[in-house]
């Protein structure tokens, strides 16, 4: 038997002529997270870990998400996921607002979407088979006898032995585990995946593996992809439009070569510069290296909220926050040094 | 090369005697780290990097770690012969080591000044006062603002990038010879990476000290290193000047590294290509291979590399690999 993956191209153009070219919209979205305090947990204030950020994905496409640590990603990958329930804000999968769904509604629609976390130790309960773990929820949902078929057909699909299902979690390396993750959150055939971080607790010789095996999956299976990553190399690499976060907001979104090639966000610019290059003389090379720390989420600065870090802020920075604008063709920022066109939808 | 070694690793073997059976953490590593200048050493987890910078700090715990052959010399005097008394008294004095987080470096229940200037007090002998005033001058050269001020407050009123520089402040504070940083930004943003590593640059040039960088990652060498070592399941494979490292690495391993990591903008340049991978996974250290440990991955490995260890061969000026493939160049001078 094969493994019944969805055929993307025909579902694809019937999705189109129904909601549009995206799978997914989401709409000033927004996370506010309680901070409780003292003997009666009262709440003293909120860490606004995602504060109205709006973006989509195309059917098939893949959004990277890049950003450093607290600037929102992983929340904005479990809202998707529904794993949170936003404080406000749409996210409309294939048309429908998801945002307050509940139980069996809620199930329907997590089916079609599955996620993939950084840490494939911790992502993985120990006292089930490998067989079970990618099985269960298509065996459940779908009653087949031959599930184990299904299960062995997955495994061989991300490079694992079909005779590993009878295997448990410890028995495998780092790498494997994220194979194994991986083939559990292909069993149900998604049309949205969420990867958080799937290559960054893996070692160097083994992120390629697993990058290649996302990239060809997702080429072969056509789903569509929300790539989160701290790691912009590896986001670019992967990624056909690239999101870049910071402190819970977006603050540039544009296709992969134009956010490399044409970073117009100095923050966006900062992150570029950071990376450190492996190639023959970079000690020498001479950069501009962001100063400061990111400020914290509970009390983010007024106006934008990088200014206290901005190379280039001018006054008005620190008053008036800045919207995401169109500042060239399907090239948004957030920054008041490029007052292009409005958003119109 | 020789002469102005600071720091000369030979023939080092760490074993650690588990119940599960002994793991050769470190089996055959030779290095050496000239004064002033930066060793980056390259590696995997279980490469082996780390177990080899404590073994120099003759901080590997006994049991169940043991050094079992090998010279560390330091000036030329043998580390490993030396005392309890004596390796404590060049710990922090002439080596001192900085690790990846620096939170569980750090004690939480004493002040940031009092843990400096406790540095100044049991090396230098100096009181409290003239050893906290010795403090806030090391915070303020590693870039903190506000040094007197922040004398009192406690390790976690500081953030992740900023505890790294009260790191860096404590290991530079006696002038060491050498610092070893292991993996030192890995848990930081990639921003205040960019920061600490252009601390630790700028600092080593100020102070003339040598730097050992332990890293798994290569952007990270290619920004601060003079000379690297490869570290592969225990072995140092290849050793060679940061120039060929990304011009003429020899020993597959390396050339497999560098081929299969993503580089910002190198799909505009040659199109969007798949990654080169490493096949296969990094090795048990109990049961290692009975040849090259790389063998099993290597996709130029042949019946001798399955059968016997290369040791190293020299491959050009300051340059040796591992690799059977490095002995007809090594033949021929």
């Amino acid at each position: 038997m094969s493994v019944t993956v969805r055929d993307s191209a025909p579902d694809a153009r019937a999705d189109t002529a129904t909601h549009g070219e995206r799978i997914l919209e989401v709409d000033d979205l927004t996370m506010h997270f309680p901070v409780r305090k003292g003997l009666l947990r009262r709440v003293v204030g909120h860490v606004r870990a995602v504060d109205g950020v709006s973006f989509h994905i195309g059917h098939g496409e893949t959004l990277g998400l890049v950003g450093e640590s607290g600037c929102g990603k992983s929340t904005i990958g479990r809202l998707i996921m529904r794993l949170y329930r936003p404080t406000t804000g749409a996210i409309r999968y294939r048309g429908r607002d998801i945002a307050s769904l509940e139980g069996d509604e809620l199930n329907a629609v997590r089916r079609e979407m599955q996620i993939v976390f950084q840490d494939p130790f911790a992502s993985l309960n120990p006292r089930f088979r490998v067989g079970e773990i990618v099985g269960e929820a298509y065996r459940v949902h779908t009653g087949d006898r031959a599930w184990r078929e299904h299960v062995a057909d997955l495994l061989a699909k991300v490079g694992l032995q079909p005779t590993h299902m009878n295997r448990y979690p410890h028995e495998f390396s780092g790498g494997q585990r994220q194979r194994i993750c991986i083939a559990r959150a292909l069993a149900m055939s998604p049309r949205l995946v969420v990867a958080d971080e799937p290559v960054s607790a893996l070692d160097v010789s083994i992120q390629a593996q697993v990058i290649n095996l996302l990239d060809s999956l997702k080429a072969e299976l056509g789903f569509s992809f929300l790539f989160i990553a701290h790691d912009l190399s590896v986001v670019e690499h992967i990624a056909d439009r690239i999101a870049v976060m910071y402190l819970g907001k977006m603050v540039e979104l544009a296709s992969d070569r134009d956010l490399y090639q044409d970073p117009l966000h100095p923050y966006t610019e900062a992150l570029i510069a950071a990376v450190p290059k492996p190639e023959a003389g970079a000690r020498r090379r001479k950069r501009t290296v962001l100063r400061g720390d990111v400020p914290s989420p509970l009390a983010p600065p007024p106006g934008c909220r990088f200014h206290t870090r901005c190379p280039k802020a001018m006054p008005e920075c620190s008053k008036v926050e800045p919207v995401m604008r169109e500042a060239k063709p399907r090239h948004w920022v957030a920054c008041h040094l490029f007052p292009g066109e409005a958003p119109g939808d | 090369m020789t002469d102005d070694a600071l720091l000369s690793v030979e023939g080092l073997r760490t074993h650690f005697f588990t119940p599960e059976g002994v793991v050769r953490a470190v089996d055959g590593v030779d290095f050496r780290i000239r004064r002033g200048r930066t060793l980056g050493v390259l590696g995997e987890s279980g490469s082996g990097k780390s177990v080899t910078a404590l073994s120099v700090m003759r901080l590997i715990p006994s049991p169940p770690g043991r050094i079992v052959a090998g010279r560390i010399e330091l000036e030329g005097r043998d580390l490993l012969a030396l005392g309890d008394d004596a390796i404590r008294a060049i710990r922090g004095r002439d080596i001192s080591m900085i690790f990846q987080e620096p939170m569980t470096s750090l004690n939480p229940v004493y002040t940031v000044g009092d843990q400096i200037a406790e540095v100044f007090m049991i090396h230098r002998g100096q009181s409290r006062e003239q050893a906290l005033e010795g403090a806030a001058d090391m915070l303020a050269q590693v870039g903190i603002p506000s040094p007197r001020g922040r004398l009192n407050d406690y390790p976690h009123q500081f953030s992740g990038g900023m505890r790294q520089r009260v790191m860096i402040a404590m290991a530079i504070a006696c002038q060491s010879k050498l610092l070893i940083a292991d993996e030192p930004t890995t848990a930081l943003d990639v921003t205040i990476q960019a920061q600490i590593l252009d601390l630790i640059v700028s600092l080593q040039e100020e102070l003339g000290m040598a730097v050992m960088l332990i890293t798994h990652d290569l952007g990270v060498i290619a920004e601060t290193s003079d000379d690297v070592v490869v570290m592969y399941a225990g072995e140092v494979v290849e050793r060679l000047p940061i120039d060929q490292l990304f011009e003429s690495p020899r020993h597959p391993y390396t050339q497999g590294l560098l081929r299969s990591i993503p580089r910002l903008g190198e799909k505009f340049v040659h199109g969007k290509r798949a990654l080169t991978e490493i096949p296969g996974m990094v090795p048990n250290l109990i049961r290692l291979p009975p040849g090259c440990p790389f063998a099993p991955r290597c996709a130029l490995a042949f019946d001798r590399c399955r059968a016997e260890r290369p040791p190293l061969f020299a491959v050009g000026a300051d340059h040796e690999a591992k690799c059977w493939l490095a002995e007809t160049d090594a033949a021929t001078p």
